[in-house]
C-alpha cells in the first residue's frame, strides 16, 4: 500500500521515536510525509529534536522504535550495504561544513563519490575521470568557478566558500534528497542569504528535495515551501509559510522566551533569530 | 563605608585561601621527602660507598684512553647492523599498529568488545620493555639482530598504537559524520575523514619512537641481540676497554646525528 504513495513521497516517516540512553526521547512518535521537491524547513530553537530527525532520515542516528522510507525504501529493512547505498542518494551538509581541512577543495568535494569509489581506487586516492568531472561540474554549480581555488587547502577558504564545497560534496553524490543541518548558523548576514539562495536554486532548478533545519525565523519564512516546527520532540506545526501566524510563532519560540528571560515574544524571535 | 567592608571581605577570604594552598604544600613535601627516604633505604643508597668508588672509576677511564681508534673499521657493520635494526623495527610496526589503533579507537571502531581486546593488546606490548622481548625473542630464534628487529617490533607496535589511537580519538566527530553521509564504508570513513587529520600526529609520534629505536636498539647488544651494543658488551667482557670507549663515543655521535636528522624531519613534515 506504500509503495503506491512512494512514487510521489520523498519521505515517510511513521511513528518515529528516538530516546539517547535513560533521557526523555529527542523526538517522540513523529509521523510526516514529504513530497519530492519541496523546500522543507524544520524550524524551532536548539534542542527540539530538529537534528536527531534530520539525521534518522539517512539513519546516522538510528531510530529507537518506528520506520523510515526514504525513495520508496524502508531504511531499516537494509543489511549495511544496502544502508550505504542508500546514503548515496541522500547529501547532506552540516552547520560546521564538516570539510577535512588538510585536503584539497577538489578532494572534499570527490569524497561525496566515495559510495561508489572501489576498495584499492579508494586506498590510493585515486578518483576516476567521471567522478572529477563530476566534481567540477558540482563545484561551478555551488558557486565557486574559479578552477585556482579547487587544488588550495579546504581551510583556505572563508565560512561561505566552504560551505559551498560542503554543498559541492553533496550534489556530487547525485542526491534525490539532501539533508542540511543548520546550514547558515557559523555565517554572517549576507552569506547566509547566498547560501539560501543557492539552496532553493537546487530546489527549484535541480528537482532535489531539500529537508532543512533552523531557527532564524526570516530565512524560513522566506524560501521554505513547507514549513514543520517542531517543540520538546514533537510536531507543533506543519504547514506553508503563510499559515505561520504571530500567534503560531510566539508558541513555537515560547521555550526561548522563558529560557532567556525577554520581555516579550518579539524579543525572543529576533534572538532566535540573530544567534548564530 | 560598605566598600571597605567588601575589600576587607575580599582580602579574608583570598588570605584563607592562600593559607590553605600552603598547608597543602607543606604535607605534599612531606610526603614526597617520606618516599625518597624510603626508596633510598630500599635501594641502598650510600654516598661513602659512591666516593670510595671514586678512584676505581678513575682508573677505568684511565684505562680507556686512549681511544682504540683502528679498530673503528670493524666497528661500522655493528653500527649499520644498529641502524638497520632501528629502521626496521619503526616502519614494520606503522601499518600494523594503523590497523590496531583504527580497531581500537572507541569512534571508529566496529565494536566496543573489539575496542577493548585491541587496547589490551596494544598495552600489554608496550608495558613489556623492549630488553625483556629481546630476551624471550633471543631464546626462540637465536642470536644476532633478529630478535632485535622482533623486540623493537613489538615495542613500537604498543606505542605507537596508543599514540595512533588517542590520533584517532581526537578527530572531529563532524568529520566521520559527513563521510558517513556520503554513503562511504568504514574503512573509506578513516581512510578520508580521519587519516589526513591524524596524519602530522601519526609521522611526529612515528619519528619519536624512531629516535627512541635507535637508542633502544644500541642497548639490546647486552642480551646477544646483534649490534653495535653486542660489540660493546663484547668489548667489556674481554676488558678491552679502549675498544670499548670507541664504542661508547660511537654510540653517542651517532645517536646526536640521529637527533638532529629527525628534528630536521619533523620540522618538513609538519
Amino acid at each position: 500500500m506504500k509503495v503506491a504513495n512512494s512514487r510521489e513521497n520523498m519521505v515517510e516517516v511513521h511513528n518515529l521515536t528516538k530516546s539517547y540512553g535513560g533521557n526523555a526521547p529527542a523526538i517522540r512518535d513523529i509521523s510526516l510525509t514529504l513530497k519530492r521537491g519541496e523546500f522543507v524547513v524544520l524550524l524551532g530553537p536548539s534542542g527540539v529534536g530538529k537534528s536527531t530527525l534530520l539525521r534518522t532520515l539517512n539513519f546516522l542516528v538510528r531510530p529507537s522504535s518506528g520506520t523510515v522510507v526514504v525513495d520508496g525504501q524502508d531504511l531499516g529493512k537494509m543489511s549495511g550495504g544496502q544502508l550505504l547505498e542508500a546514503r548515496q542518494r541522500i547529501g547532506m551538509i552540516f552547520q560546521e561544513f564538516n570539510l577535512v581541512n588538510r585536503m584539497s577543495v577538489l578532494t572534499n568535494v570527490l569524497c561525496g563519490r566515495l559510495g561508489s569509489l572501489g576498495f584499492w581506487r579508494a586506498l590510493t586516492y585515486s578518483f576516476p575521470r567521471e567522478d572529477q568531472e563530476r566534481a567540477v561540474r558540482a563545484l561551478e554549480r555551488a558557486g565557486l568557478d574559479d578552477p585556482e581555488m579547487y587544488m588550495r587547502r579546504a581551510d583556505m577558504l572563508s565560512g561561505g566558500q566552504r560551505q559551498r564545497v560542503a554543498i559541492a560534496r553533496a550534489l556530487v553524490q547525485e542526491p534525490k534528497l539532501i539533508l542540511a543541518d543548520e546550514p547558515i548558523a557559523s555565517l554572517d548576514v549576507i552569506m547566509r542569504e547566498q547560501i539560501m539562495d543557492l539552496m532553493a536554486g537546487i530546489v527549484k532548478r535541480d528537482g532535489i528535495t531539500v529537508v532543512m533545519s533552523l531557527h532564524q525565523l526570516d530565512a524560513a519564512r522566506k524560501y521554505a515551501d513547507r514549513i514543520i516546527a517542531l517543540s520538546a520532540g514533537v510536531i507543533t506545526f506543519d504547514g506553508p509559510p503563510a499559515d505561520l501566524s504571530a500567534e503560531v510563532v510566539a508558541r513555537i519560540f515560547r521555550k526561548k522566551v522563558e529560557a532567556g528571560a525577554a520581555d516579550d515574544d518579539g524579543t525572543a524571535v529576533k534572538m532566535a533569530d540573530g544567534n548564530g | 563605608m560598605a566598600s571597605a567592608a567588601a575589600l576587607e571581605r575580599t582580602l579574608g577570604f583570598v588570605m584563607a585561601r592562600r593559607q590553605e594552598t600552603r598547608r597543602q604544600v607543606l604535607v605534599i613535601g612531606v610526603v614526597l621527602l617520606g618516599l625518597a627516604i624510603w626508596a633510598g633505604r630500599g635501594s641502598e643508597f650510600n654516598i661513602q660507598k659512591l666516593i670510595e668508588g671514586l678512584p676505581k672509576f678513575w682508573e677505568l677511564l684511565g684505562r680507556m684512553m686512549p681511544p682504540d681508534l683502528p679498530v673503528l673499521k670493524s666497528l661500522m657493520k655493528p653500527l649499520l647492523e644498529t641502524l638497520q635494526m632501528a629502521l626496521l623495527g619503526t616502519t614494520i610496526p606503522i601499518p600494523v599498529a594503523l590497523l590496531l589503533a583504527c580497531l581500537a579507537a572507541v569512534n571508529v571502531s566496529p565494536h566496543p568488545v573489539v575496542s577493548a581486546v585491541a587496547r589490551i593488546l596494544i598495552a600489554s606490548l608496550r608495558t613489556v620493555p623492549e630488553l625483556v622481548w629481546a630476551m624471550i625473542l633471543v631464546t626462540a630464534v637465536g642470536l644476532g639482530p633478529f630478535p632485535g628487529v622482533l623486540a623493537l617490533t613489538l615495542h613500537t607496535l604498543g606505542g605507537l598504537g596508543k599514540f595512533y589511537y588517542e590520533a584517532i580519538e581526537a578527530s572531529s566527530p563532524g568529520l566521520i559524520e559527513a563521510m558517513q553521509a556520503t554513503g562511504a564504508s568504514r574503512f573509506k570513513v578513516i581512510w578520508f575523514g580521519v587519516l589526513p587529520n591524524v596524519l602530522p600526529v601519526m609521522m611526529s609520534s612515528t619519528l619519536f619512537y624512531w629516535e627512541y629505536n635507535n637508542r633502544a636498539s644500541t642497548v639490546l647488544g647486552l642480551v646477544g641481540a646483534g649490534g653495535i651494543g653486542l660489540a660493546l658488551t663484547h668489548a667489556m667482557s674481554d676488558f678491552r676497554y679502549q675498544e670499548a670507549v670507541t664504542c661508547l663515543i660511537l654510540i653517542v655521535l651517532i645517536l646526536a646525528v640521529i637527533d638532529r636528522l629527525s628534528a630536521w624531519l619533523r620540522s618538513r613534515i609538519i
